[in-house]
């Protein structure tokens, strides 16, 4: 023991000497990035883990609770509204609120929240809390890192396979990932997603589940999509002990729905949390005054939730699936916190949404509606959505960086005509001209083609054209993937021609 | 008497193979032939149907490893009825976990050897292989394919303006490594991207209507994108040799491919760009750059 005891001292004072300077250059980067009016994400806790490997570990064990959001569609807003949640209950929630998800991005976050000798700051109340989305494939870097821990799983789309690989080979590394997770882990996920409900019985973590209380009215019947229909929006997925595709009573968002093994070794079971699906309602609900060209909105409408914890009415904050989705998920990472249903429902009531995600902005005297599109089911949803909402022009962008997705093949996977039948088009991004062909070989354009379509080499020209193509007091949908929302909506903040309609 | 105006396409197992706008690549057969007047139909053939009905083209798409293990099962039972259209003429179209499927042998990244028919001849491993291979790919197309689009093509507008016809532009995702049996043609010969195993610069395998006493054209490839919307001079060598049913190829009526050849000019352009610009960064600085990017993601 004498031999090792020496080297061993000093191996841990050179650690906490490390640590000590890893935290201030982390901390110095943070304080540069956020001086140079970037809002500097992942850069400190690069910096602070070239110096300071077990940095995460040393912070995040300081937290009281831990609120990890992962999943394909919905991360962003559900760690938004459970922030919200534990706001209200008078905490001071850690965030990653700009969507820095990955390792990095988390151990940013926590050192900005630190002093120099990598202690986290105390609320008023002497404790911390923190929500974070979290990538896909971070998960399994960040949680062996952490105490007990709430995940709340949203849902799994076939999404950005270029970067994740298949859906089933997620499952796979989040199974591995969670075995790794803390006594007192809790793991939250949405009933109605068979990978997620597969992914639960592979574990040995405490559950509580969310979903809709029955199917959606606004959706085809089963029958229409998937087997028979002409798009591909709903994945198939296979039963991970017999390998037999399973059957659907109901579906609402791509593979989500009332699933069943047709040999009985997964089923969906009554959702814990249970939300009635939103009746559908168009932008009726928001309006331009003609005369001052002054935007109102009303609300959208409260969703009853019911469940083994609880009544209450809560409000989404958008008017299809998703949202209701979201407002669930939500409720139940509030109930895994101590947080009663009807406490989650009050303390969410005003909350505002993350940009992009169907966020509604006044231009120049035009409803501009702004939906984000990275996937074959977000493309669905938004075209759903658009399809009722009263618009004149469609600006579709589509770029193919890697923070777009470098594979645009699953443009063609979700039907589109609904949103660009009848209405002008202005097709922008790097593969505009894949849009232009999609648009062309689409069946159902073929009878009812939009009024006209226009091709824009810039997104400002796009900008332009489109809001030039829309009458004043009439309505421009935006649906952009990643870099191409970004680039937009920089151009209309910088013209300072924006104002935001409340939701 | 001519051959019959009608184009009958089978659309095989899109129950549990169907990834990433596969499905575009049945919407650019229809519309190609049904601009030519041709009666277009397209049968979905889902797992557990009792029998394949009579086609001029089979096409099969991608899916997960799981899902393969399903379409295997119905290959196997199903496959007599596939090979002897196949012989008789028909045409076929397999992408990526199809093109594995229809091969000689497959083994999943599980290590389950699958039934395979052989209607293609390659081979394929995916077990244990390391990472998939994604990306861009841009490869030059067999010239025997070249002369087939070539003696069917009108003269398009935009077409003569380029050597487009030559080569194919797609997205190619995939774990398992692919052989061509001693003696087959690959469809392409890569110039960016990895093709078949990222080792032997081929993409797909081509079987012309002929080759080994067999009767249509068969095209296997690991490229989506999809593949026949950008790559309009491929997907009428189908519509033809599908039509023709092994006799003699007819000229097709040109159509306005503008569009199509200029998705697909855009393509191959920022293919050679980017690659152009990873070529320029030395090999040093991507060996420092490759954990950063790890660590964020990219």
């Amino acid at each position: 023991m004498g031999m090792l005891g020496r080297p061993d001292r000093f191996a841990r004072t050179a650690g906490l000497v490390r640590g000590s300077v890893g935290i201030g250059a982390a901390r110095m980067t943070a304080g540069v990035v956020g001086l140079s009016g970037h809002r500097g994400t992942a850069l400190p806790g690069l910096v602070g883990a070239r110096i300071w490997p077990d940095a995460l570990g040393s912070l995040a064990g300081q937290l009281d609770a831990t609120v990890l959001v992962i999943g394909t569609n919905g991360k962003t807003s559900t760690a938004a509204l459970i922030a919200d949640i534990v706001l209200a209950s008078g905490r001071e929630p850690i965030a990653n609120r700009s969507g820095a998800n990955m390792r990095q991005g988390i151990v940013s976050s926590l050192l900005r929240e630190s002093d120099l000798h990598g202690r986290l700051r105390r609320d008023r109340q002497g404790r911390r809390q923190a929500v974070f989305e979290v990538d896909e494939i971070a998960l399994e870097q960040i949680l062996p890192h952490l105490g007990p821990t709430m995940i709340v799983a949203t849902n799994l789309f076939r999404d950005q396979v270029d970067r994740y690989g298949e859906a089933d080979g997620v499952i796979d590394r989040w199974t591995s990932a969670l075995a790794t997770a803390a006594d007192g882990t809790t793991l939250i996920y949405c009933a109605d997603d068979p990978r997620l409900a597969m992914l639960a019985a592979a574990t040995r973590l405490p559950t509580i589940t969310f979903g809709l209380a029955g199917p959606p009215m606004d959706r085809p019947p089963q029958s229409q999509t998937g087997s028979t229909g002409t798009d591909a929006v709903a994945d198939p997925v296979a039963c991970r002990a017999c390998g037999r595709q399973l059957e659907y009573a109901w579906r609402s968002i791509g593979h989500l729905g009332g699933f069943a093994c047709p040999e009985g070794h997964v089923s969906r079971s009554q959702p814990d949390i249970a939300v009635d699906p939103p009746v559908a309602s168009g932008s009726s609900r928001r309006n331009l005054d003609p005369s001052t060209h002054q935007a109102t909105a009303s609300p959208s409408p409260r969703l009853r939730i019911g469940g083994r914890f609880g009544d209450a009415l809560a409000r989404p904050l958008d008017d299809g699936l998703t949202g209701a989705y979201n407002v669930a998920a939500a409720l139940a990472g509030g109930v895994a916190l101590g947080r009663s249903v009807l406490e989650g429902s009050e303390a969410i009531e005003k909350s505002a949404g993350p940009f992009g995600r169907f966020e509604w902005l006044e231009v120049d005297g035009r409803h501009v509606i702004l939906a984000l599109i990275k996937n074959t089911v977000s493309l669905a949803e938004s075209v759903h959505a658009g399809s009722t909402w009263s618009a004149d022009t469609v600006l579709l962008g589509l770029n193919d960086a890697p923070a777009d997705g470098r594979d645009v093949s699953w443009i063609w996977d979700a039907p589109i005509a609904p949103l660009v039948a009848g209405r002008t088009v202005v097709l922008t991004g790097s593969r505009s001209t894949d849009l232009g062909l999609r648009l062309q070989y689409d069946a159902d354009l073929a009878t009812s083609p939009p009024c006209s379509i226009h091709h824009a080499t810039t997104l400002a020209e796009a900008l332009d054209v489109a809001l030039a193509q829309t009458p004043t007091g009439g309505g421009l949908v935006i649906a952009a993937t990643y870099t191409a929302m970004m680039g937009l909506r920089s151009i209309v903040e910088r013209r300072g021609r924006a104002s935001p309609v409340p939701r | 008497m001519g051959p019959a105006r009608r184009l009958r396409i089978v659309h095989l197992f899109p129950d549990v193979l169907r990834f990433y706008g596969d499905g575009g690549n049945i919407r650019s057969l229809v519309t190609r032939a049904e601009a030519r007047g041709f009666e277009t139909t397209v049968t979905r053939v889902n797992v557990g149907a009792s029998m394949i009905p009579t086609a001029d083209l089979f096409f099969i798409g991608g899916g997960q490893d799981r899902e393969q293990v399903t379409a295997a099962r119905e290959i196997e039972r199903l496959g007599p009825s596939l090979r002897d259209q196949l012989t008789d003429g028909a045409a076929l179209l397999a992408i990526c976990g199809g093109y594995q499927n229809l091969g000689i042998a497959y083994r999943t990244a599980f290590g389950t050897e699958l039934a395979c028919p052989g209607l293609l001849p390659v081979r394929t491993d995916a077990n244990g292989v390391g990472r998939r291979l994604v990306g861009n790919v841009l490869a030059r197309l067999e010239p025997a394919l070249v002369a087939v689009g070539a003696s069917v093509a009108g003269a398009a507008p935009g077409a003569g303006e380029s050597n487009l016809g030559r080569t194919v532009v797609g997205f190619e995702n995939h774990g398992g490594r692919t052989v061509l049996e001693p003696g087959a043609r690959a469809l392409a010969t890569i110039e960016i991207g990895h093709g078949n195993n990222g080792r032997d610069a081929t993409e797909g395998v081509l079987l012309l209507p002929g080759d080994a006493g067999m009767g249509g054209l068969r095209i296997g490839t690991y490229l989506h994108g999809p593949l026949l919307p950008r790559n309009p001079h491929v997907a009428d060598a189908l519509v033809a040799a599908a039509i023709a049913r092994g006799g003699p190829l007819t000229r097709l009526a040109p159509l306005d491919d503008r569009r199509e050849l200029e998705a697909h000019r855009v393509g191959v352009d920022r293919m050679r760009r980017m690659a152009r610009e990873d070529g320029r960064i030395p090999e040093w600085a991507h060996r420092m750059l490759d954990p950063v990017k790890a660590l964020i993601g990219y």
